[in-house]
Formats: C-alpha cells, structure tokens, sequence
C-alpha cells in the first residue's frame, strides 16, 4: 500500500469517528426552564424572558451544544406560564421539576416569587427571578438568584444625577395597588426622600386605562418630578402621554425598564422635556448590538423591545455555564455552588461582579452594568453605562 | 377651582365613553337576555382595525374609525349568528360562549400585533388653553363623537319602527313575537349594533390612551357596574349611570387618589343599589 | 333531560367517591407533578362546589373567590398567631365566611339572576381593594406569608404529599357539606331553581332557602381558601381576583352543572389540558376559548350531563317524553 492509500484511509477512517461522535451529541440533553406570565398584563415581560432564553439556547446548540463532561449536550428550554399568581409560581415549579428542569430563569412578577421560593426549595430548583420583592432572595433559600440589580443600587445615581440636572425638589411616586406596584414604588419613594426630595406616593387601580382624572390630581399637587417606574410600561405611557397634554412642564423618572414605550406613546423624543431613565443593561453598548445581530440570525425574527430579554440571556447564559461546570442539570445545589465559584460573565457585556449580602444577606444578585438614559429640553443625550461594583 | 372643573370634564369625558359601551351591553342583555363577556373584545378589536386601516391603508383617522365600527357591527351580527342565537335563553351558556370569543379575540391580536402597545395616535394632539386649564383636542373631539353616537342610538331606539320594534322585543319577546316582530332579525342586529358601539368607541379611545392586547378587560367590569346601576335592559338607565359613574370616579380619583376612589365608587353603587336593587330606572324585575 | 332524584344522589355520591383516589395519590406517588396537580384540582373542586351549591338555586355568585379570600385570610391570621391546628383552622375557615355571608345575603339575596351575578362581582371587587387598604391587617400587597403548615395531633403536616392529602381531605369536607346541603333540600332548591313565584305560591319560604344555600356556598369556599393558603404557606391577594371566578365557571359547566360529578369532571380535565398546553400559554387562552364554545354548542348540559343524556337515549320509553328542565336544553 502506498503512502498516499494509509493517509486516504486514516483520514477517512477519522472523518468516521468525528460523524460518530458528532451524533453522540444529540443523545444528550440538558433542560433549563423558564417560568413567568404568557399571558395577561405582564406578557410581555414574560414572553421576552422566554425569548432571551430560547435564544442562549439556540446560540449553544449552534455551537455544537453545552459541554458537559466529555460529551456535548442539546439545550432545551421548556416554559410555563405563572400567569402572574402566587398559585400559577407554585404551579410552575412542580411542572418543571416533573420535567426534570433544574435551573430556572423566572419568576418576574413579586405575586409569583412569591408562590414559586418555597415550592422550589422542596424541588431543589435553581431560580434567577427578577421581581423587587423585600425578600426575593435570602440565606433561607440558597438556591435563588436575582438576574437584574435592585433600585438600591442604582437608583441613588440616577436621582442625584437627574436632580442635578433638572433641579427638582418634589417628587410623586405612581405605582398600582398591588404586589408589583408596591414593591418598587416604596422603594423608590424612600431613594427619593434620601436624596433630599419631598415625595409622597400614589396607588391608583390596577388596570387603570384611562388617567385623566389622576392627571387632574397630579397637576394640583404640582411636583417637579412623576416617578412611573412601579408602573406596567403601558399604562406608564397613557398617564406620561396625559401628563403632556395637560400641560405638565416637570419632570419624568423611570428608574425601571420600560422607558422606550413612554418615549414612543409620548409621540418621540422630541415631546419630552425631561426625562431620566434607567434599563435593566446598556441597550446602547455594542456588545448587545451584537446580540442584536446574533438573536436576529438565529431566530429569523427582531430581538423584542422589552429589555429583560437581555437579562434573560444573561441568566440562561450563567446557568449555563454552571451546568457545565458542575456536570450535571439534575442537582440544584451543585448548579448553585457552580455559580458562586465564579464570577459571573458575560460573552456580550463582559465581567461582573455578585452582589446583595447587604441589602439580602446573601450574594446571589447579578451585578451587571446597568444603562441609564436622559432626554433634557427634546433631545436625547447618549446612553450612560453605569458600572456596579461589587459591595 | 380649576382642578374642580378639570375633574368634572374628565367626568364627562368618561361618561361619554362608558354610556357607549354601556349601551350596547344593556341592549344585548334587554333584547337578547345575554351577558356578552366578549363586549371588551369588541371594543379592543375596533381599536385594531382602525390601527390597522389607517396606519397600514393610509385611509384617514375618521373614515378608519368609521369603518372599524362597521366591521366590529358586522362580526357581532356574525358572531350572533352562529354561536349566540340558539342558546340565547339560557344565561350562562352565553356568558361561556362570548367568554371563550373573548380569548379567542386577545390571542389572536397578541400573536397578530405583539403583546406590546403599538403605536396608535390620535391625528389631531394638543389642546384647548382655557382659564387656566388645558383641554386637549383629543377629548373634546371624542365627547363630540361620543354624544353624536348616543344621540343617533337614542333617535333610533325611540324614533324609528325598528327601534320600537328593538323595545317591543325587549319588553316581552312572546307578545313581540305575536305581533309579527321576527326575532331572528331582531337580535343579529340588535347585536351587531351594540358591537358597533363598542368597536366604536375603541377606536376612537385606544389612540389617547394605549392600544394593547389587554386595553378591553376593564371595560366589562365598568360595563357591569353601570348597566346594573342604571337598570339592565333601560338605555336611558345605562347613559344616566354612565355619566354618574364616571363623574364619582373623576371626582373621587382626584380628591381620594386612584386606589381609595376605586373603594369610593364601589360602595357608592352598592349603597345605592341597597336602596333600589333594580338599578335607577329598571323594573322591578321578573326572573331576569 | 329527565330529572331523575336517585340517580343524581348516586352521580355526587360516586363524585365524593371518586376523591378517595385522589387522596390516594399523596401516598402512592412522590412524584411533584401529580402532587401538585392533585392540590390543584381538590382546591378547584372545593371552590367550584361553591358555585355549584347556588347553582342548585339557580343563581350564578361571582362572591366565591370574596369568601375564599375571607376564609384564606382567617385561617392564615390564626396560623400565625394563634393555633395550626388543621380542624381548627377548617373551623375558621368555614365559619367566618359564613357569619359575613349572613349581612352580605341580607343584601344580595333579594335579587334575581343576572343582578345578583353582577352585585356579586362588585362584593368582590370591594374586598379587593380593603384587602390593599388594611395592610396592617392583611399584609396588603404582599399577602401573608411564611405561614406555618397545618398540624394535626402534633403532626407536622409539612411535606409535599402531607400537604396534598390536607388539601384532598379539605375538599372531601367540602363536598360532604355541599353534599348533605343540596340533597336534604333538593325539593326545595330545585322549585325555586325551575320558578320563584310558583314555589313561593306553594309555600316554599324563598328568603331561607337561598340563606341556607348562600351560607353553604360561603363556608364551602372559605375552605378553599384555607387549602390554597396552605398549599402556598401565603395568603396573596393574587389568588382571589375577581376573574379567576371565571375558572370556576368554567369547570361546572363544562363537566356538567347538574350533578357534582360534573364538578370534578370539569376540574381535572381543565386543569390537566391547562398543565399540559402551559408550554404553548399565550395561545393556549385562545384553546380554552374554543373549548368552551365547542362544549357550550355541543353540550350545554355538560359532559356528564351529555353521557346521562346518551344513557337515557338507549333507555326506558320514559326517557323519550320531552322533559325540559332550565339550561338542560
């Protein structure tokens, strides 16, 4: 045999076993789970969670899949919808711990933290949830994760920066009577009050549409500032909208996510005067610009506008990477060691740091960098990307 | 004094609005003895298709409101039709029938448009500068339609053969009957228009406010209220309750904020309906 | 469909029969899913029995979450400061209900169908919002939560399946009361539910008739709501809102509304179909929608209801006669 016959049948002989155990990659498979509201009020934050999720696991399997050991495992993401109910969180968990799902990205909403904590402890589910509420993560329940940053640490910057730009010294804080509403709103009315500001809060009734005659109240009381981040974004737009019409001159916050459908109801930038806002990640940056492009190719479809679909990504993404890490996605408990290991980090945004002992008594929160916006006198001015350090 | 006179504007305002969804709800309840659950869908849709026709067609604000009306009209009449007609005695298979359409109708607009508001405008923004007070354009537009609508029910339910015929069915449906009103015309229609209404006003409304998959749940709540209020199956009953729901909700929102003028309004109906259980102008009612 | 008194007695026996096998599931099996789904559909029988125990009167209440909530709330008050003693808290969550439901029906009660639905709705819609008002009390927004499991002969009642046969043995309860209610008097409810003016015309005292069924449906609900407090360790204003009555409706009439049967029908085969359809949900609200109008055009007595008329069909002559009974069209 010639040397030229052995190299053609050694290679050959290679290509074989590369098909063989390329198709060794199918046989094994690795679950995460998503759970938040599909439908109702909160849909679009749940759906584009379950986007951003579906989309870390479509980039994974386009790589070859998860490496998990020797072999490479297929991704896949099974949903539920917790439908904004303490019930549909419970729910939630049972289901996915019956489809063998492990590590979770969700809950959202406070209502379904709350129902899911405790049912995934039995379950030894890992969460990375993205609700406000006081107690969303604690030493108690070791294996749940907060994906996005509270407003106490961020919110302090963007009222001081905002206050010093539009000089304001009362502020009213907008929030619907129930969990969601009252978490973030009393929040932020204390960063406020801190902060050297006179504010007072505001609960109207949830599902609210029209806001004509709570515009009517806002203008007697006259602040210098309306803070609508414990607001769903839809109905923040329709009173931001009304507010204009009625010839409101002050200032808007929304130290929340969100704020690009206030800007778009509104009637476009140029109709705002001043506006400060902060977005879960810095929309803005070209990391996520290339995320942009990569959700766009895989997923034949526009990344979509809520920006939890970052933080989606970024949690599927550490989960993950734990997974890998610590060989299995049966076991929450070696995901959650896997997890605090390392720091977690980001292919799009780069490191972060695990913050939250001082303010949950346990570092379990992500602590990505955080954008924040500002319209001053109709134009907007460029994004700010406000780097958070661990504590 | 401007926030007093402000907030019974806005009072007018809602009023004006919710005596065209309320309408059509009593209509329907009166002539047919259906809870139509889908009434909310009806208003959403009209929002869509207005959406839909002026930014997709370029046709005008008014002529795609006007249309939208008509065809919410027609999928009522559509709607009744085929689904509601044979089951119109029994209350609750109705109630389960329209609620079924009505999430059938939000499905199909989240997964037609997204579960994100879209970007609806009313044609004509900013507003009236009066004593102090802003009025936008929008609103002021919206009470002149609105009033122009309930004027031209009223003419028809009260002026015309066909509405007296509408009454007669309403009133006792055996002894309409017996005259030779044919209640299979009756109801389509009486249907249809309700839906008109309700597409009506949600196409006129949905562009001050937002236009989102889910802008048509509370509207069947407020509907409830009024219609039970102001007595089921009077119109006259449901456009007085209207205006004096929405006026005790502007008022008791700007004075008590959103929250405890929610509580205010609430039990201010039950008072008054502990008083007289049939509503202001409802008969004391047989098996309803 | 012929009204047939004994074979109704035997339908909601075989329905407080057929819940043994539910309880059975927290022993058997330790799987999650099962667990779950069982808490879930006792909870939702045990709620729709409250609607079904007014429907027997003819009267559709949206009160239902209202009373589940005040039940939910008592029994999570008490747990917290007071005893968790399971038949102490079934106790409170039975009768604090139906002590409200006495003044509450005073009101309502005087009003015929369609106005009691929507008078109902707003009760609800009431509670809601003093439920937000009085956080000191009720915990507000944030519900009350970290409530401690049932326990019962000091047993800690705390595990998954524990938990599962507190929640079954709640709805057994349940049904047992709705049960003895509804069939004692049968006579009764069923001539107020087919005329008003005729049976008060042959002495059939209406106002207490309709107390008795409203204070049923009452205590009946309020043990729903002590289940689904326990089941969460949280009593959250979420799980009461006025439209999740809408479920409820939905499982009654879709099993069937003539006989309790119906009611358990209804329940396990919506929640299975909700559960297994959860990966699909936001078309899944439209898939519901279908269902309903199919079963509401097809059968409007409801599956069981549409099995007795197929039954009776290859029945006796008797079962030929037209019999017209209200809905059972």
């Amino acid at each position: 045999m010639s040397f030229q016959d052995t190299i053609r049948r050694a290679l050959s002989a290679l290509s074989f076993a590369c098909l063989a155990a390329g198709a060794q990659a199918q046989d094994c498979e690795v679950k995460i789970g998503v759970a938040g509201p599909q439908t109702g009020g909160g849909s679009a934050w749940g759906l584009a969670e379950k986007a951003g999720t579906e989309f870390e696991a479509a980039w994974t399997n386009s790589q070859g899949g998860l490496q998990v050991g020797n072999r490479k495992c297929s991704v896949t993401v099974v949903s539920f919808d917790a439908q904004s109910t303490a019930a549909g969180g419970a729910a939630a968990s049972n289901y996915l711990a019956s489809q063998k799902v492990h590590a979770v990205v969700g809950p959202i909403v406070s209502p379904e933290t709350t129902g899911f904590k405790p049912v995934a402890k039995r379950n030894r589910q890992v969460n990375f949830s993205s609700s406000w509420v006081v107690d969303v993560i604690s030493p108690e329940f070791p294996l749940a994760f907060l994906k996005v940053n509270p407003p106490q640490v961020w919110a302090p910057t963007l009222v001081r920066t905002a206050k010093d730009r539009f000089n304001f010294k009362s502020a009213v804080v907008m929030g619907p009577n129930d969990q969601g509403g009252t978490d973030a709103g009393t929040v932020l009315a204390k960063i406020y009050s801190d902060n050297g500001v006179k504010t007072t809060t505001e609960w109207y009734q949830r599902g609210t549409t029209n806001f004509a005659a709570i515009v009517t109240r806002l203008m007697s009381i006259a602040p210098d500032t309306v803070e609508f981040a414990a607001m769903p974004p839809g109905e923040a737009a329709i009173l931001a909208k009304q507010l204009l019409e009625a010839g409101y001159g002050g200032a808007f916050g929304r130290a929340g996510a969100g704020a690009e459908v206030i800007i778009k109801n509104a009637g476009g930038v140029d109709k705002l005067n001043a506006f400060y806002w902060y977005d879960h990640v810095p929309t803005e940056d070209p990391g996520l610009k290339r995320l942009n492009a990569d959700y766009q190719r895989l997923m034949k479809a526009p990344v979509p506008e809520n920006s939890l679909v970052y933080s989606a990504q970024i949690a599927a993404e550490q989960m993950l990477r734990a997974i890998a890490s610590a060989g299995t996605d049966q076991d929450g408990d070696m995901i959650a060691a896997a997890l605090r290991r390392a720091p977690p980090e980001s292919r799009y945004l780069g490191k972060a740091v695990w913050r939250g002992k001082a303010q949950y008594g346990i570092n379990q929160q992500l602590g990505f960098p955080v954008g924040m916006g500002l319209i001053s006198n109709g134009k907007m001015e460029p994004q700010r990307r406000l780097d958070v350090s661990s504590e | 004094m401007e926030t007093l006179i402000s907030a019974g504007i806005t009072g007018l305002t809602l009023g004006t609005q919710y005596a065209l969804i309320s309408i059509g709800f009593t209509l329907v309840f009166g002539i047919l003895g259906v809870v139509n659950f889908a009434h909310g869908g009806f208003y959403i849709l009209g929002g869509y298709f207005a959406y839909s026709l002026s930014h997709a067609l370029g046709l005008p604000f008014a002529v795609a409101v006007l249309a939208a009306a008509l065809v919410t009209g027609l999928l009522g009449y559509l709607i009744e039709t085929l689904f509601v007609e044979r089951f119109a005695s029994d209350h609750v298979a109705t109630m389960l029938i329209t609620l079924g359409i009505y999430q059938i109708m939000t499905t199909s607009v989240t997964v037609m448009y997204g579960a994100e508001p879209v970007e609806f405008r009313f044609p004509i923004s900013g507003s009236l500068r009066l004593a102090g007070m802003y009025l936008p354009y929008s609103t002021l537009i919206v009470i002149a339609v609105c009033t122009l609508a309930i004027a031209s029910v009223y003419w028809l339910v009260f002026r015309t053969r066909y509405g007296i015929a509408l009454r007669a069915t309403a009133d006792d449906g055996v002894v309409a009957r017996a005259q030779g009103i044919p209640p299979a015309q009756m109801f389509p229609m009486a249907f249809g228009i309700a839906t008109a209404l309700a597409g009506l006003t949600g196409a006129l409304v949905t562009p001050m406010l937002a236009l989102e998959p889910h802008g048509g749940e509370g509207v069947l709540g407020r509907a409830f209220v009024i219609v039970i209020l102001g007595g089921l199956g009077s119109v006259t009953g449901a456009v007085v309750a209207a205006f004096i729901v929405g006026l005790v909700e502007a008022y008791s929102s700007v004075y008590l904020g959103g929250s405890k003028g929610a509580l205010a309004l609430f039990v201010f109906v039950m008072l008054i309906l502990l008083v007289r259980p049939q509503g202001l102008l409802g008969t004391i009612a047989r098996k309803a | 469909m012929i009204p047939n008194r004994r074979r109704d007695f035997r339908l909601d026996c075989s329905a407080l029969l057929l819940l043994l096998p539910l309880l059975a599931v927290s022993f058997v099996t330790a799987e999650p899913l099962f667990q779950s789904l069982t808490q879930q559909v006792a909870i939702a029988v045990c709620a729709t029995m409250g609607i079904y125990v007014m429907l027997r009167l003819g009267l559709l209440s949206f009160a239902v979450p209202a009373f589940m909530a005040i039940g939910g709330y008592a029994a999570a008050m008490l747990a917290k400061t007071g005893s968790a003693n399971l038949l102490l808290l079934m106790a409170a969550s039975a009768v604090v209900p139906a002590l409200v439901a006495v003044p509450i029906g005073l009101l309502v009660l005087r009003l015929k169908g369609i106005y009691f639905v929507f008078v109902t709705f707003i009760f609800n819609e009431i509670l809601q919002l003093l439920i937000f008002e009085a956080p000191g009390l009720t915990g507000g927004s944030n519900g009350i939560a970290g409530i401690p499991a049932a326990t019962i002969w000091g047993l800690d009642l705390e595990s998954a399946s524990a938990v599962t046969a507190v929640t079954v043995a709640i709805c057994m309860v349940a049904t047992v009361l709705s049960l003895v209610v509804t069939q004692r008097f049968r006579a009764e409810f069923s001539a107020i539910e087919e005329n008003e003016t005729l049976a008060e015309s042959l002495g059939v005292a209406l106002w207490k008739y309709r107390t008795i069924g409203f204070i049923t449906s009452a205590a009946v609900a309020g043990l729903a709501g002590l289940a689904l407090v326990n089941m969460l360790s949280t009593a959250h204003p979420s799980s009461f809102s006025t439209w999740s009555v809408n479920s409820y409706i939905a499982y009654v009439f879709i099993g069937g509304r003539g006989t309790m049967l119906g009611v358990l029908v209804g329940s396990v085969l919506l929640i299975v179909l909700t559960t297994a359809f959860s990966g699909y949900a936001q078309y899944s609200a439209g898939m519901f929608g279908v269902l309903l109008i199919f079963v509401m055009m097809v059968a409007p007595s409801g599956i069981v209801g549409a099995f007795i008329r197929l039954w009776d069909r290859d029945g006796s002559p008797r079962a030929r006669t037209a019999g017209q009974r209200m809905g059972e069209a």
